[in-house]
């Protein structure tokens, strides 16, 4: 190896050696003790074994009220994850191939809500929803929901929440991929012959997928961690894993328990959105034949 | 003209006509909560319901109402600490990694690292600071806070200087270097000028992320020390409250005069680690 090679990699592990030692001993290290902080031995017990150990797992996953929180803390993620597409796609799809000319502009505008407190989303959705609240008496005028009826504390009004924070996400992974694509096939399939319908199934989908996946990372992982809007929206009806651990954090102290808690959180939330992803990325391989 | 032509035409505007009723039915729905905040800071109702009434009475009530505004200054302060960290080893971190001729192996393995913390929901983040931080006897800080905050925006500037790295050619560095400068002199003349506009958007987004980023905030804060998010938590919890409405207000024009700042230094597409070819 040259001298010169060699000064160059000093200088690049000096560069480097900050943010990545920041990195590591607040996030990766942390995340790894966390395994060793939920086996710890509960207070109780005093002796500590293996088996006492993941004691702790299997009561969480023994409990019937813990298991219907997991169900919820991934569906109610899933579901909005699913909106999110729904909605951001036919919208990515209209700023990058409709009104490209005005495309970004619009873009920007619709990061702005991003940027304006989560807290604030959900606050202003709790006055929407109330009872006398302008979307409540709008479904109430339609006869969709009686006169006295609250849309809050359902896993309609998270849900709701959820699509609010993290539309912009998915709409900007997939707006990426579409841009890519080139006019001149599309063109050349519309010339050929091929309806919206092949154009949407053999270009433009397959295409958009690596878009779709990383939207879905930015959406449903960050998602099931939420702990405020199951709190306000969800009110006692419903609750997710985050509040639960936000509580054995601020009310009863049990560390352990939190450290076990978010990491069934942490690794089920990988596992649903590896799931997603093969599903999606099959669907680009059916597409392709 | 064809007929068939026409008709084609004819399909097309149909087609732009039908696209954009759907963008304007979206953007008009992503906009009614931030709207509704607006509209109901000047409303007499308290309880944030019809009929409209207009009235400035919450604006004043939000100036006098005690710490807000030291709580405001010490979360802009915070933040803009967290900015300026964050843009410095940020920059460090894309330069070393684009000119560092590392292994390319690990370069994708640092790559990723950086996305963990993007993608780690917030509240296992703050959870996992503060569980750990208490482990090693250390626990909630003003130091831990900060440095909290700058762990979780850091990728951002990375990745927002990195893209710009990867798309601009460099050929002047090389003859800089040919020329007899120094590596730091190279850098300074060269290379830092056509990164400022990413650096300084990488700044705006860390400094944006931080002011938000209420989980971090609520599990490091020092007891007794409050950041604006965790203010408008406590005063969300506590119901509606029609002062809350004035404070959004402002954050909303502010966030909207950041963003169009963010637009202009780098495109949109980019800020969000979707680097674009310009």
């Amino acid at each position: 190896m040259s001298r010169g090679h060699r000064a160059r990699r000093r200088a690049a592990a000096v560069l480097l050696a900050p943010a990545y030692g920041l990195i590591l001993a607040l996030v990766l290290v942390p995340l790894a003790s966390l395994l060793a902080y939920s086996l710890t031995p509960a207070r109780v017990h005093g002796i500590g074994s293996l088996a006492l150990a993941f004691d702790r797992y299997l009561r969480f996953f023994r409990d019937a009220p813990s298991r219907i929180v997991l169900v919820d803390s991934l569906t109610i993620p899933a579901v909005a994850t699913l909106l999110c597409l729904a909605i951001g796609w036919p919208l990515a799809y209209a700023l990058a191939k409709v009104h490209r000319r005005r495309g970004n502009a619009l873009l920007v505008i619709l990061m702005t809500p991003f940027f304006v407190s989560y807290l604030l989303i959900i606050y202003a959705l709790m006055g929407l929803l109330q009872v006398g609240g302008p979307l409540q008496a709008a479904a109430a005028t339609l006869g969709l929901v009686g006169g006295t009826q609250s849309l809050l504390y359902s896993r309609g009004a998270v849900t709701l929440a959820l699509v609010y924070e993290y539309l912009p996400f998915m709409v900007l992974s997939i707006y990426g991929s579409l841009e890519r694509i080139e006019d001149s096939v599309l063109e050349a399939g519309r010339g050929l012959g091929a309806g919206a319908g092949r154009l949407f199934g053999e270009i433009l989908w397959p295409r958009s997928v690596p878009g779709v996946i990383a939207g879905c990372a930015l959406v449903f992982i960050p998602a099931t961690g939420s702990f405020v809007e199951p709190q306000i929206l969800g009110g006692t009806r419903l609750s997710m894993l985050g509040e639960v651990i936000n509580a054995q954090i601020n009310q009863t102290f049990d560390l352990p328990r939190a450290a076990t808690v978010s990491l069934v959180l942490t690794v089920c939330a990988v596992l649903g959105f590896a799931l997603l992803a093969l599903a999606l990325d099959l669907s680009r391989r059916l597409a392709r034949r | 003209m064809s007929a068939p032509r026409r008709r084609g035409a004819r399909a097309g505007v149909l087609r732009r006509r039908l696209w954009g009723a759907y963008t304007t039915v979206v953007f008009v729905a992503m906009f009614v909560p931030v709207a509704y905040l607006v509209l109901m800071s000047f409303n007499t109702s308290p309880y944030g319901t019809l009929p409209f009434h207009p009235t400035t009475a919450w604006y004043a009530r939000l100036f006098h109402e005690p710490g807000l505004a030291a709580i405001t200054l010490h979360t802009l302060a915070m933040s803009g600490v967290v900015a300026l960290a964050c843009a410095a080893l940020g920059s460090m971190a894309a330069m070393g990694l684009a000119r560092g001729g590392l292994p390319r192996p690990l370069v994708a393995l640092l790559r990723g690292v950086d996305l963990v913390p993007v993608t780690v929901p917030w509240l296992v983040l703050g959870v996992t600071m503060l569980l750990f931080l208490l482990l090693i006897g250390s626990g909630r800080s003003v130091l831990n806070l900060y440095l909290g905050n700058m762990v979780v925006v850091l990728p951002y500037v990375t990745i927002l200087v990195s893209a710009r790295l990867r798309n601009e050619r460099f050929e002047q560095e090389e003859a800089g270097a040919q020329l007899g400068g120094t590596p730091l002199r190279v850098f300074l003349a060269i290379t830092l000028p056509k990164l400022t506009p990413s650096i300084l958007a990488g700044a705006i987004m860390a400094f944006m992320v931080s002011f938000n980023n209420f989980l971090i905030q609520y599990y490091l804060a020092p007891f007794g020390t409050a950041t604006l998010p965790m203010e408008i938590y406590g005063l969300v919890r506590a119901g509606v409250r029609p002062d809350i409405n004035a404070l959004s207000t402002f954050l909303v024009v502010a966030s909207i005069l950041l963003v169009l700042a963010l637009d202009r230094l780098v495109g949109i597409g980019a800020s969000l680690g979707a680097p674009r070819e310009r």
